[in-house]
């Protein structure tokens, strides 16, 4: 792709016109600055958005963010808002961790206060949450458990004791999706589910004690309860094994059904079948599923924090509240105007985080002024950001970025970048490090990725989210 | 750029050839290439290939320990599966019935990643019993391990195509989710 090929709309915002592939049924849209802009225009990010705009029932644009980096199928950042009357449902468009996505939980504590209990906190937290490569948890679910939490989500381990009320009231969806049905879910899928909850998984999946080290924003902060110095917690995961089984199990099912529907894709990872099909409404019971799973995995990972809390702090400090928890792989149904029609679409977000505006009816009452809570972490080491939602993100369909974005390979992160190395220099910044191997905190050195404030400006500028504050790590644990 | 090399000696069932694979760079995920001289050497490579970079830098089962990590020749020593010599050997049948011989050897792997996900096993042999275009019924041999190097979340189908060159050899690059 040529830069000469875009059409600039504004600082923020650049357009592949339909007609620049006879394919697109849209044109394509994407959020960048001119910094960004070198390095999206290196790989093949854009011809993947490109193939966006060929899904059938597509509306308006074929989206990125400005996280945006080459994957496959859709790129990483890409959003496409189907109309389930006409449209498909592709397992692809939203990648294989389905419901990957942030936790955040607040303490009432300022960094001062418990500066000399951090390094035993990771510790612990690291003994109670499994953050190795592989690792589930020593009991097994059994599987009518198992059914219930895909059907109802981290509902399901609230009432049975393992979080607060409130945790639901600030999650996504409330915790579950109601159209999860666990009987199209698979044997293989569930199995692989049942010693995997309440586990972080490896890659780029971290938990993070961060303190708040900025704030943009004081009377949205407030509304957040956050305040300068406090010390949060942020959960990164999605819904492991799980999770990837149900999306492997559906592309190869749908794959089989293109030529009966007529479908053509560019990418066979794109594998689709019209929403409304018999198969497309299973395909998408399923992945709502897997969505629920991942809901209840950061749930009982909350669980497992807080006994480390309660462990080092004492069983009389206050519970860690839970901010907000959003997916940022996900296929939602939301309901936007077309053409001044109300229509319902198959929202399909694949590295693009929710953000909702003040007043919509599906986010908490206590945030209806503010506006959704956008979770976006950095790379590990570096910073994160809060931002709220706004009006204007109904450009985006109410979506931000989902991070950093990579711009390294991990093996070539691994072979630039010595893991002990890495480890010395975040320890020489204050950061505590717990993590399995070496060689996975090197794949996800700050190095290997763009700069998270870049991309959050963006976000900013554009109006996609706003910025509320900015978090610092002051340790890190992951696989 | 990791390269390994591999040729092998034939069990009875099969006849004689060799395979070899490298890992590409990616943006984001993983690239596995192959070549190999028979369909049979392709998927046996492409097996060894996954194996590879699941077990990269882990150490072997009854070895882990918490923030130890072995060298890099961890890797290619636990790819031949000698260094844990009380390591847990598992074998398990799998049949794939796919749309195309394409569809057949992503099939065939993201099968194997849910075993190994399962039992906490790198497997990185196999017995084929029947290879068409679009059939597998194949025997896989692994050993048990306690921590992975690098999690693969799936196999994907994105831009794969085996070809075949003039020489008759198979050629094939897989990307992977990780």
């Amino acid at each position: 792709m040529q830069k000469e090929n875009l059409i600039k709309i504004n600082n923020y915002l650049w357009e592949i016109p339909q007609s620049f592939r006879s394919d697109m049924l849209v044109p394509a849209r994407f959020f960048a600055n001119e910094k960004l802009m070198g390095g999206i225009l290196k790989d093949r990010s854009l011809e993947q958005l490109i193939n966006v705009c060929t899904l059938k029932g597509i509306k308006r644009y074929g989206l990125a963010m400005p996280d945006i980096h080459e994957g496959y199928a859709s790129p990483i950042g890409g959003v496409a808002a189907i109309d389930i009357e006409e449209g498909i449902i592709s397992p692809g468009m939203q990648g294989y961790d389905i419901n990957c996505g942030m936790r955040i939980l607040c303490s009432e504590y300022s960094e001062a206060e418990i500066k000399d209990k951090i390094s035993k906190l990771a510790e612990k937290i690291y003994q109670e949450v499994p953050s190795g490569l592989g690792k589930g948890r020593k009991i097994k679910m059994n599987m009518s458990d198992l059914d219930k939490i895909l059907e109802r989500g981290a509902q399901k381990l609230v009432n049975d004791g393992y979080g607060e009320k409130e945790d639901l009231e600030n999650c996504e969806a409330g915790g579950f999706l109601e159209n999860a049905d666990a009987s199209v879910v698979s044997l293989l899928a569930k199995k692989r589910g049942q010693n995997q909850v309440g586990t972080l998984g490896s890659g780029n999946h971290f938990l993070e004690i961060q303190k708040v080290s900025e704030i943009y924003d004081e009377k949205i902060a407030e509304i957040f309860g956050l305040f300068q110095n406090q010390i949060v917690i942020m959960v990164h995961t999605g819904s492991r094994g799980l999770g990837h089984q149900v999306a492997t199990d559906y592309i190869k099912e749908f794959m089989g059904l293109m030529d009966k529907y007529q479908i053509k894709i560019p990418d066979r990872e794109f594998a689709c079948v019209p929403f409304k099909s018999p198969e497309g409404q299973r395909g998408f019971r399923a992945s709502q599923a897997a969505a629920n799973y991942a809901w209840a995995n950061r749930q009982m990972i909350t669980y497992y924090v807080r006994k480390a809390w309660e462990h080092v702090l004492g069983k009389k400090t206050s519970s860690l509240k839970t901010l907000y928890d959003v997916a940022h792989n996900i296929i939602k149904l939301e309901k936007y105007k077309i053409n001044n029609q109300l229509i319902e679409l198959a929202i399909h977000r694949k590295g693009a985080t929710r953000a909702f505006p003040p007043h919509h009816p599906d986010i908490p009452a206590k945030y209806q002024e503010a506006g959704q809570p956008v979770l976006i972490p950095g790379s590990m080491g570096t910073t994160s950001y809060i931002l709220h939602g706004t009006k204007e993100a109904e450009q985006s369909f109410y979506s931000a970025c989902h991070g950093a974005g990579r711009t390294m390979s991990r093996h070539e992160a691994i072979r630039k970048v010595q893991g002990q190395e890495l480890k010395k220099a975040m320890e020489d910044q204050g950061i505590i490090v717990k993590v399995g191997f070496l060689s996975g905190l090197a794949e996800e050195a700050p190095a290997a990725y763009k700069d998270i404030n870049e991309v959050v400006e963006v976000v900013h500028q554009a109006g996609l989210a706003k910025k509320v504050v900015q978090l610092k790590p002051l340790a890190v644990i992951k696989g | 750029m990791t390269h390994f090399e591999r040729s092998e000696k034939k069990g009875s069932e099969r006849s004689e050839g060799s395979y070899s694979f490298k890992i590409l760079p990616h943006p984001a995920d993983v690239k596995l290439q192959i070549t190999a001289s028979t369909k049979e050497e392709l998927f046996q490579g492409a097996l060894a290939g996954m194996a590879s970079i699941i077990s990269s830098e882990a150490p072997p089962a009854g070895r882990a320990g918490k923030n130890k990590v072995l060298p890099s020749r961890a890797r290619q020593v636990l790819i031949d599966a000698k260094l844990s010599k009380n390591a847990q050997i598992v074998k398990e049948n799998i049949e794939v019935q796919s749309l195309d011989f394409n569809a057949l050897l992503v099939d065939f792997l993201s099968e194997v990643l849910a075993k190994t996900d399962i039992s906490h096993t790198v497997f990185n042999k196999l017995k084929i019993k029947k290879l068409t275009d679009n059939f597998l019924q194949t025997e896989i041999e692994g050993q048990k391990i306690d921590y992975f190097g690098q999690e693969i979340k799936a196999a994907t189908h994105h831009g794969l195509e085996i070809k075949q060159d003039k020489s008759g050899n198979y050629g094939v690059t897989i990307l992977f989710d990780i």
